[in-house]
């Protein structure tokens, strides 16, 4: 099988050095070293533009049905107590199911891993993506150290032009997320520092700083438009105990992305597929088959990966021979007693690629800001489970280059260093 | 030191010859052009006396300076004549005027240190002196409304593993805390005890107390080693704390109620 996808040649160490620098202080790269992984990758990834279309097109048509799904849930409220959602949230879904909460931009993120069996997906992000600072930030400045080359797209400044479209200039946009959660500061900071570009005014903010007396939310004046990047079903430990509800109501400030997202966000999505009218025919072909864990055979055996129903980045997943046993034992023990949080997947067997640093998994996060695919980056790692321990890459597309007419071939043109 | 830009600044305490610059956490000195660079710096008593205990350094012993606020940068600036390098650790966002941890005195200590870490040469092989700073768990169990919660915990993930340690010939690490510090903060344990099982001595030096190395044996914490501890973690602290560890506690008037969660 031939790989969609190689690694470049990496970046000189001096050049590097610099450029990790520029990353930390101009994309707010607040965490570029994680236990002894520098999690920046010194080589980018390079794919040819029709492997790019593909998954651009693929991740296009799954955030169409995605969206055309969250709607038909909310409008089925005997499907949601299928999704593993904590119970208020699911009461509140049911009270306010006529809302849409879609009058805002949307922004997913589909994991793509190159396997066996073609491109397959592992989860859409389709609460609260991260990765803009790598996605638009880190890999522009890889870039630039390279030529034949040229950037899958600008995520960030998708979705800047989505809010500024949305609001116009002069707008408060309210950036809500954990603030002394450095992780996610970053994002919001790198977000931020992109809307006052374009002439909007960043808040950043917790979502519990937000005054609903209003019946819409303000800070110390009226704001335009939410982004959040503060998981939803975190919302209800929100205090006072109201002010989490004003989320899953429709307002007419637009939030990006909706409470609602977290109806497709959960990893039990798949569970309520063959009951929708809406047609899943694109996750259906690019994720695994997904079970209730009680109507799966998983328990010793290793073509069944385990995953909470709401987990993100790689955490509380249970992989045969990743990981430790005890770990192991300990999710196993949790999916037998809550299984209605869980799903049993089936296993993708990921093939790694020859890089300059032995042979490595890849996952390429593509994002789709309001349908379009605006944009992707990388990650790579040595295990097959890319966690946070992965590194991020820049994921490049290979630009044909003009061949000498005296000398012409066949031959794949590769990206060279500038 | 006056206007000097941050990357700088960053590049005086991480340099790209040290094997440790790596984990130098860039996000205090990523807030300096807001806060002031140049601004005054305090720093406390000279604790010069007490580490004459590392005179004899043999590059084999790392160090956790757990110190309150700017102490920690003192110490470390300090621990540069006993042929230490300091590593600031500090992974906290300063907030505004009303956060709970005053972040701005170790900004400017940071910054201000640029100029002694300029003075004194550092081997480039120098062992390492982590800084962080004993306070970033405590503070109330309910902040006041309109207080931003910057109280921060440190992970196994943002320090060297107990291999890199010993592929750099570290063997021993000491802890050292003053005597109102408790004795044995979890987030640390996790750390000391992965290090600990790694064949790696802990020993510790207790400030006002003894003055004196004491060989100690770190206590396993709850989830030790879990995959789970990292992600339970992050569900405690933003489950307890309305908007997260970090946020902004809301005012009466934004809701009623005021805050009513609490941390820990």
């Amino acid at each position: 099988m031939i790989e969609p996808i190689r690694a470049g040649d990496p970046i000189d160490a001096g050049k590097f050095a610099e450029l990790r620098l520029r990353t930390i202080f101009e994309c707010r790269k607040w965490d570029p070293q994680v236990g002894d992984v520098d999690v920046l990758c010194r080589f980018p990834l390079l794919m040819q533009p029709k492997q790019w279309g593909e998954l651009a097109d693929a991740a296009e048509r799954m955030a169409a049905e995605a969206v055309t799904s969250e709607q038909e849930l909310l409008q089925r409220p005997e499907l949601l107590g299928d999704l593993g959602l904590p119970r208020p949230i699911t009461r509140m879904f049911k009270l306010h199911r006529h809302d849409t909460l879609t009058n805002a931009p949307r922004a997913m993120r589909f994991d793509f891993h190159w396997t066996t069996d073609g491109w397959r997906i592992s989860e859409c992000n389709a609460d609260v993506p991260g990765g803009w600072n790598e996605a638009s930030g880190f890999s522009a400045l890889v870039a630039e150290q390279y030529s034949n080359v040229r950037l899958t797209g600008d995520p960030t400044g998708a979705l800047v032009r989505a809010i500024h479209d949305r609001v116009g200039r002069v707008a408060r946009v309210a950036l809500l997320h954990a603030t002394a959660y450095v992780d996610d500061r970053q994002v919001m900071q790198f977000i931020a520092d992109r809307l006052l570009d374009v002439g909007l005014t960043p808040l950043l903010l917790s979502p519990a700083h937000l005054d609903w007396s209003a019946g819409r939310p303000t800070y110390e004046g009226p704001i335009d438009l939410l982004v959040r990047f503060f998981p939803a079903e975190w919302l209800i430990n929100l205090r006072p105990r109201a002010a989490w509800t004003h989320f899953f109501h429709k307002h007419a400030t637009p939030a990006c992305n909706p409470a609602s997202s977290l109806l497709i966000q959960s990893k039990r999505f798949p569970l309520v597929w063959d009951k929708l009218k809406t047609s899943t025919d694109t996750w259906h072909q690019y994720l695994p088959a997904t079970r209730d864990p009680r109507d799966a055979d998983w328990r010793g055996n290793p073509d069944w990966v385990l995953k909470p129903a709401l987990g993100r980045v790689g955490e509380g997943i249970a992989m045969h021979g990743i990981g430790n046993a005890k770990e192991h034992k300990r999710i196993t023990r949790a999916v037998r007693l809550r299984p209605r949080y869980w799903i049993a997947q089936q296993r993708f067997e990921s093939v790694p690629i020859p890089t300059p640093r032995g042979p490595m998994h890849t996952c390429i996060g593509v994002y789709v800001v309001d349908g379009k695919a605006t944009g992707a980056y990388a990650r790579v790692s040595h295990s097959a489970l890319i966690d946070h321990h992965a590194m991020d890459a820049a994921l490049l597309i290979e630009q044909p280059v003009a061949q000498p007419a005296e000398h012409p071939t066949n031959a794949l043109p590769g990206a060279a260093l500038a | 030191m006056r206007d000097m830009p941050e990357k700088l600044v960053y590049s005086f305490w991480a340099p790209p010859t040290s094997p440790w610059s790596p984990w130098v956490k860039p996000v205090l000195f990523a807030h300096m052009d807001e806060k002031g660079v140049g601004s005054r710096v305090f720093l406390p008593q000279s604790k010069a006396d007490v580490f004459k205990v590392f005179k004899d350094n043999y590059g084999d012993t790392a160090l956790i300076v757990n110190l309150p606020g700017v102490e920690s940068v003192a110490a470390g600036l300090e621990l540069i004549d006993f042929g230490y390098r300091p590593i600031p650790l500090y992974n906290a966002a300063p907030g505004h005027s009303r956060a709970v941890h005053k972040l701005d005195p170790v900004i400017h200590a940071l910054e201000g240190g640029t100029e002694r870490l300029n003075e004194k040469h550092i081997d480039p092989d120098a062992p390492p002196a982590f800084l962080i700073d004993a306070d970033r768990i405590a503070g109330p169990r309910d902040p006041k409304p309109g207080t931003f919660d910057n109280r921060w915990v440190i992970f196994p993930q943002d320090v060297p593993s107990a291999g890199f340690l010993k592929r750099q010939n570290i063997n021993r690490v000491v802890l050292i805390q003053d005597e109102y510090t408790p004795a044995w903060q979890d987030d640390l344990c996790h750390i000391l005890c992965r290090w600990q099982d790694a064949g790696i001595a802990i020993e510790k030096l207790v400030l006002g107390k003894s003055n004196e190395l004491q060989p100690v044996k770190a206590p396993r914490p709850s989830y030790f080693r879990s995959l789970y501890y990292r992600w339970l973690t992050t569900l405690k602290f933003r489950r307890n704390s309305a908007g997260g560890f970090g946020g902004n506690v809301p005012q009466p008037s934004e809701g009623g109620g005021g805050y009513g969660g609490g941390f820990g």
